[in-house]
């Protein structure tokens, strides 16, 4: 073999050529460079997909555990507790959360913490799957990346918006009180959003809640919405009257918020607005009527009123004509030596006015309110207070004209608001009106009433118990069977016996007329014929001589007393009967005919002997014999009417003597028989006044 | 020339073994390099496979993750220290174990060694015998995981680790595999001269 260190390129053997590197290199090498490639990758992979590391402050973070405890976000994981520590003060916990890179750059200032736990509320139960799995912290944010930030502010309380429901987030303040934490704002009785928890302001003024309105209930809410609590139950005692008001017992039990939107023209619902949560849908309404739309128009006036006089709360009313136009906002006292000449507190009231509700339409601004305000001012229009509620004794300011106004006007330009000028109060004082009445009933001699009353009543004992009115009775009996002993006497009761009487003689007297007449017919002479009619004559002119004694009798009739009547009165009635209603009077024109059908046979006969002239002279007196009669009959109606007023007023006389009595009775029927007579007498008058000529011609 | 699948020898210059019909190569000249390259590709994916959760455990209250080692300390701790040996012992031991022996016989049939031969071959054989039995934590996930499936309230579930101990105990059987024995005693023949001088 040559010696390698002296070198002789002709002996050197020719060498075979090595093998490139890519023929001795084995394919399979290319596994571990792929492996190492795939491990560095992953590796790299790994590092880079490594989200970074934020910080989160909490008050508590009980149950957060380094490792385990997820950040979640819409309940999916995107990091995990790498630490949990405290701060530098040792007052907060901080936990250290690895998140995901891809989430990282969303988690900016939006970015909010809290941490979920089980939790039991009346609301209902949340958070129940913590109870195994351990607790976790829950991450929202929006979805615009706008820098990352490493270092946050955990909330102890769940935001009112998680990630998973949309909405608009306003604030409720009250001046009261508000709702507890999550409490559901119910419309309808569903529910459509939620009040978060209260806050205090910091002047402790009133508190404010954040409350939320889930899409797309929000577009229910505009700046005329308003809110009001239907927590528990309200009894109020108002102007109305009592009310008593409960939502559902739902409500009762958890509390409630409801709304209602009131009016067509507010603007629609945005982020950050503020409501006034009410404590009752009155309040709420009334609210309404005097802020109108939330446009917040109103005018602050202030009245000074004379009276300081209770009752007038902040929100009593201020109306015009009956409208409700306005409220009171503050009251208070005001004492001005310089202005009001003394000393005397008086009540200045500051009250707002809404110029739409006044009518001046929904553009109207101050100036025109003010415009309008002073004008009426310079009419007569004047603030008074007056009464709300009878009730109650709440008082309301009215707005009304008087009937003189004084110079006063509307004084614009005072300090803070105008003042309107003022009228007294016309108040109805009810306690004090049931106090004066109650005072007069009090002050009434009820003892000295009572007194008399009792020594009256001892007196009408006495009286009532004394002898002498107890044997009046028997007395009165007395006197009453005095009255039917003179209806019975026979005086009375012969009155009829003496009218038969008096007719059968009337009867005998028409006999002895018939006989006259027989006899006038059987002389047949024209002297006896004159005798006959010049008696005729005479008895028809002592006819109204008797007329006219009955007359006088009737006359007398009228003043006599009661028993001379009855007397007369039969008497009278014989005579008249006896005279007129004799059938045989009756027959006195008959025979009269027949005497007269004599007559004429007798002047036929005369005519023919040259008597017609005397016969003539015969009938002319005939004629005044007949208008004798006439007179006579015309006298009649007369006698009916006397003898009727005398039955009338006899009639009257004996009613007042009591209807059932048998003297009654029996003057009745005697009356009954005068006014028979009467009309019998009526009846003649009539029939001869039809007829006069029938008595003297029988026809 | 011997045929490395069934064993038939066969002349040397024959192509192809005809019991078989497997490649006859007298010398396998890439041996050691694919040796080395399914050592380092089981060496990386051993790395992870220790790094990750072998086992997921996802329970009603908790969920565990658990590399090997730690599920072995872990399940040391509450005394079952028979099985945490077990599960050292096959997933920790045996494959380190046959990292260093393929390593040692890579290395011993390039540079030559005083150990004997035939202790190597030894090495070699129980090498390629425990290789299979390396895949017995791999075994254990898959029947755990497909058996406690029960939704909520349990379940189990193979880690990334899993993946890349099989992968790992893959490389290693190929790299014991590609291992050619016949250079043990190609050494052998080679030094012989060198100890006869």
């Amino acid at each position: 073999m040559p010696d390698p260190r002296t070198p002789t390129p002709e002996n050197l053997p020719v060498e075979e050529g090595r093998p490139s590197i890519w023929a001795r290199i084995s394919v399979i090498w290319l596994i571990p460079v792929v492996a190492l490639v795939v491990a560095l990758g992953a590796a790299w992979n790994n590092y880079n997909s490594q989200g970074p590391l934020i910080e989160i402050t909490f008050e508590n973070a009980a149950g957060v555990k380094a490792n385990e405890t997820e950040l979640r976000f819409r309940d999916i994981r995107v990091g995990l507790v790498e630490e949990v520590g405290f701060s530098e003060d040792l007052q907060q916990v901080q936990v250290s959360v690895r998140v995901s890179k891809d989430l990282s750059a969303f988690i900016d200032a939006s970015a909010v913490f809290w941490i979920v736990r089980p939790e039991v509320s009346a609301q209902g139960v949340t958070g129940l799957d913590t109870v195994l799995s351990g607790v976790y912290i829950q991450g929202a944010w929006d979805g615009t990346p706008e820098g990352f930030r490493t270092s946050f502010e955990g909330r102890s309380t769940p935001p009112l918006l998680g990630m998973d429901r949309k909405g608009v987030q306003f604030t409720l303040r009250s001046v009261e009180s508000l709702p507890s934490a999550n409490t559901p704002i119910l419309f309808k009785g569903v529910e459509v959003g939620q009040v978060a928890a209260a806050q205090i302001n910091p002047d402790g003024s009133g508190v404010t809640a954040s409350a939320v309105i889930y899409d797309p209930f929000s577009e229910l809410v505009t700046t005329s919405t308003r809110f009001w609590d239907v927590s528990g139950f309200s009894f109020s005692l108002g102007a109305s009257g009592a009310r008593l008001n409960f939502n559902s017992f739902a409500s009762l039990i958890s509390g409630g918020v409801t709304f209602e939107t009131l009016g067509s023209g507010g603007a629609p619902l945005t982020e950050g607005l503020v409501f006034e949560l009410f404590p009752g849908e009155d309040a709420a309404r009334d609210d309404f009527l005097v802020e109108g739309e939330g446009d917040d128009s109103s005018v602050t006036l202030t009245m000074i009123f004379e009276q300081n006089l209770s009752g007038l709360t902040p929100g009593a009313p201020v109306e015009l004509g009956g409208l409700r136009v306005g409220e009171v906002t503050s009251l208070t006292g005001i004492v001005n030596t310089q202005r009001f000449g003394d000393d005397n507190v008086r009540l200045l009231t500051t009250m707002r006015i809404s110029p739409s509700r006044i009518g001046l339409g929904e553009d109207a601004d101050d100036e025109e309110l003010l415009d309008f305000l002073s004008r009426r001012v310079a009419e007569g229009l004047r603030g008074q207070l007056t009464n709300a509620s009878l009730l109650t004794g709440a008082l309301k300011v009215r707005l009304i004209d008087v009937e003189e106004p004084d110079d006063q006007t509307l004084d614009v330009a005072a300090d803070p608001y105008p003042i309107m000028p003022t009228t007294e109060a016309e108040i109805t004082d009810v306690a004090a009106s049931a106090q004066g009445v109650l005072q007069r009933v009090n002050d009434l001699p009820i003892e000295e009433v009572m007194q008399s009353a009792i020594s009256f009543l001892d007196n009408a004992t006495a009286l009532v118990g004394s002898q002498a009115l107890q044997e009046a009775p028997e007395e009165l009996r007395g006197i009453l069977s005095a009255a039917r002993g003179v209806v019975e006497g026979e005086e009375l009761q012969a009155i009829p016996g003496q009218v038969s009487v008096v007719l059968k003689d009337l009867e005998q007297i028409s006999g002895r007329l018939s006989t006259i007449v027989a006899e006038i017919e059987r002389k047949n002479v024209v002297d006896q014929l004159m005798s006959a009619i010049a008696s005729v004559e005479r008895a028809a002119n002592g006819l109204p001589g008797i007329l006219e004694q009955a007359s006088a009798i009737l006359d007398d009739a009228e003043d006599v007393s009661l028993k001379t009547l009855a007397d007369r009165t039969t008497t009278l009635l014989a005579a008249a009967e006896a005279l007129i209603d004799q059938p045989s009077t009756r027959a006195l024109p008959q025979e009269l005919n027949e005497a007269l059908e004599q007559l004429n046979l007798t002047l036929a006969e005369l005519r023919e002997g040259g008597l017609v002239e005397n016969a003539n002279a015969t009938l002319a007196s005939a004629r005044d014999a007949a208008s004798a009669v006439e007179e006579a009959t015309g006298l009649l109606p007369g006698i009916a009417e006397q003898l009727r007023s005398v039955a009338n007023q006899a009639g009257a006389t004996l009613s007042s003597y009591g209807r059932e009595s048998q003297f009654s009775r029996e003057t009745s029927a005697a009356l009954r028989q005068i006014e028979a007579a009467a009309s019998a007498i009526e009846r003649l008058a009539r029939a001869i006044k039809r007829n006069p000529n029938s008595l003297i011609l029988g026809r | 020339m011997a045929c490395r699948r069934c064993a038939r020898v066969w002349p040397m210059g024959q192509a192809r073994c005809d019991r078989c019909g497997s490649r006859l190569l007298s010398r396998d000249t890439k041996s050691l390099q694919k040796v080395w390259a399914w050592w380092i590709a089981g060496v990386i994916a051993y790395i992870p496979a220790n790094i990750y959760p072998m086992l997921m455990t996802n329970t009603l209250v908790s969920s565990t993750e658990s590399t090997i080692v730690g599920g072995a300390v872990e399940i040391a701790r509450y005394g079952s220290y028979g099985v945490a040996a077990i599960i050292l012992i096959a997933s920790v031991l045996i494959p380190v174990g046959k990292f260093l022996a393929i390593a040692f016989l890579a290395i011993t049939a390039q540079r030559g060694t005083n150990v004997a031969p035939r202790s190597r071959t030894h090495l070699f054989e129980i090498v390629e015998f425990i290789g299979r039995w390396s895949m017995i934590d791999v075994f254990v996930v898959a029947i755990l995981s497909s058996l406690v499936q029960l939704s909520v309230v349990a379940s189990i579930r193979p880690g990334p680790a899993a993946l890349t101990f099989a992968i790992s105990v893959i490389c290693t059987m190929l790299s014991a595999q590609a291992f050619d024995s016949r250079l043990i005693w190609d050494a052998v023949r080679r030094d012989k001269p060198r100890k006869t001088p």
